[in-house]
């Protein structure tokens, strides 16, 4: 009976995280809420046991780094992922490599989940239309929020039946498992971080700066330097090239505004710039 | 007027769907517009026919289309020569750029900046990490919002497109870009991590760690070359996200398995 109470409580008190993580994030301008790094503590401060929420949040963060929703093109669900490795890992006992491993399927999961619901919510649609061709602006609004609140009621609820059904055969899934198997993860667990940053370099990368990548990674890897030191440092070297780039920018849109004869000089600048 | 603009565009995803993905919090965030501009029904119901239409950019950028819808709104409202129809049109043609600059901006750069310095915190335990992370982020990104409202109802279009063909824009997601690539690097150097345990047998009491000898040649090699063959299957191979996923958890075991790692 105590148990089933604990688990109860644990599962509601998740459901409520999730949805001021989730449905906050999204309420809310996009907030970032629904990062591991925020929802990972928050979980473990409700489930009474902070430190294991940071330092998960923070491991965790590293390995969804890379889930953008770039264009509502939904693949992964970070928040999903976190909540419920943190709370599994909480409640079984599990180690960080347990959770790390945890957090993928279920972020994957996650992930259909949003789509199935997205496509689910698609139908409130022509709703919307009939009330913009009433004028009914209330009813737009009132859409606007009572989607939003659904929706997300739906996600948390998710989020109850899975901590309440799932801990005991999760805890059991634990404590069974082969030991090669929770040595493996570990490995995994250190490797997986290079897909998110595989994902995110798809972005920002170019050719022509690949050397600032390299640049970054000497900085951790044999100067040590924490990574608060390598934002600042990024941050001077993008500057210092940003001021470098608009001299270049004055010079260039100088030549072009000065008279036709000095093609020749543009022309140099331009290639140069190129 | 445009203080209602800013504070309503927060919600612009919020009931997102595939029917109308930010339709419906676009229409929201110019209510206030087009009852005040619209006295008449059947010009209120067009207008609000046309922002509930789909709509997609990244929110704290997108403002500057908001804005701008609304000026154009007034235009309309005041101008019989107006064509409405262009409201739509100079929407939809905006909402490709803002979203490219604004996705790179503050999910490429800004989030991972946040995200790596308060990462740093959250490994030591320090319960700041969270605090940290929301603040750096959402600061530049909610100045941004506001300063973007702002330009997009005052200066029009056109000053966009004097900002892309000036070349400022392009030096801006140039630098951009650096910082964002310092920082995964260092993250790659941080979060990423494989160690061999393989040992050859030298004969008598002499072993070879290898991994000792990776250290000499590169400290960190697997790491990064590991992050930039991901890169290439991402990228260059077009692999699937999921699916690379699995691969990795796979071959991880796998190698923990034989012995390698």
């Amino acid at each position: 009976m105590n148990i089933v109470m604990t688990t109860l409580s644990a599962a509601f008190l998740c459901a409520i995280a999730y949805f001021i993580c989730f449905g906050g994030n999204w309420l809310i301008g996009q907030n970032m809420a629904d990062q591991p790094i925020v929802v990972g503590p928050f979980v473990g401060l409700l489930l009474g046991d902070l430190q294991t929420g940071l330092i998960l949040g923070a491991s965790l963060q590293a390995l969804f780094i890379g889930a953008i929703n770039v264009g509502g093109a939904v693949s992964l669900n970070p928040s999903f992922g976190t909540t419920l490795a943190v709370a599994f890992s909480i409640l079984s006992g599990g180690g960080e490599q347990f959770a790390l491993a945890l957090a993928v399927p279920l972020g994957l999961l996650g992930g259909l989940l949003e789509i199935g619901v997205n496509i689910l919510c698609a139908a409130f649609g022509p709703l919307w239309d009939k009330a913009a061709a009433e004028g009914n602006d209330k009813k737009i609004v009132g859409l606007h929020f009572g989607v939003w609140l659904l929706k997300y009621l739906l996600f948390s609820a998710v989020i109850f039946i899975a901590i309440f059904a799932g801990a005991t055969p999760v805890t059991n899934f634990v404590n069974n498992l082969p030991d090669f198997i929770t040595e493996g993860l570990g490995v995994v667990a250190g490797l997986l971080p290079a897909v998110g940053f595989a994902m995110l370099l798809k972005m920002v990368w170019s050719g022509k700066l690949a050397l600032f990548y390299l640049l970054g990674f000497l900085a951790v890897a044999y100067l040590e330097l924490p990574l608060i030191a390598v934002a600042t440092l990024g941050l001077i070297v993008a500057f210092a090239q940003a001021m470098i780039d608009k001299d270049m920018l004055d010079i260039k849109n100088q030549a072009n505004n000065s008279s036709i004869g000095d093609n020749d000089q543009t022309d140099e600048e331009e290639d140069f710039l190129s | 007027m445009l203080k209602q603009i800013f504070f309503r565009s927060f919600t612009v995803f919020a009931p997102f769907n595939y029917a109308k993905q930010g339709g419906s919090g676009f229409c929201y965030a110019l209510i206030p517009f087009i009852n005040k501009f619209y006295k008449e029904k059947n010009e209120k119901i067009s207008a609000l026919t046309r922002h509930i239409t789909w709509y997609n950019a990244t929110q704290n950028v997108g403002t500057f289309i908001m804005g701008l819808a609304a000026s154009m709104e007034k235009e309309n409202s005041e101008k019989d020569y107006f064509n409405a129809e262009s409201i739509n049109t100079v929407k939809a043609s905006l909402m490709g750029p803002f979203s490219g600059i604004g996705d790179t901006l503050f999910w490429g750069v800004l989030r991972v900046v946040a995200a790596g310095i308060a990462m740093t915190f959250g490994e030591q335990g320090n319960p700041l990490a969270p605090i940290i992370f929301l603040i750096i982020y959402n600061v530049p990104s909610i100045a941004t919002r506001w300063y973007l409202t702002k330009l997009g109802y005052t200066v029009g279009a056109k000053y966009i497109e004097s900002l892309y063909s000036s070349g400022l824009m392009g030096l801006l997601t140039k630098a951009a870009s650096i910082l964002g690539l310092i920082m995964i690097g260092g993250m790659t150097a941080d979060s990423v991590t494989f160690e061999t345990s393989l040992e050859f047998s030298l004969g008598g009491d002499q072993t070879l760690v290898l991994q000792d000898i990776l250290d000499q040649i590169f400290v960190g090699i697997v790491p990064i070359c590991f992050t930039l063959f991901c890169f290439y299957l991402l990228s260059k191979k077009k692999m699937n996200f999921a699916l690379l996923i699995a691969l990795v958890v796979v071959f991880g075991i796998f190698f923990s398995v034989i012995g390698i790692a």
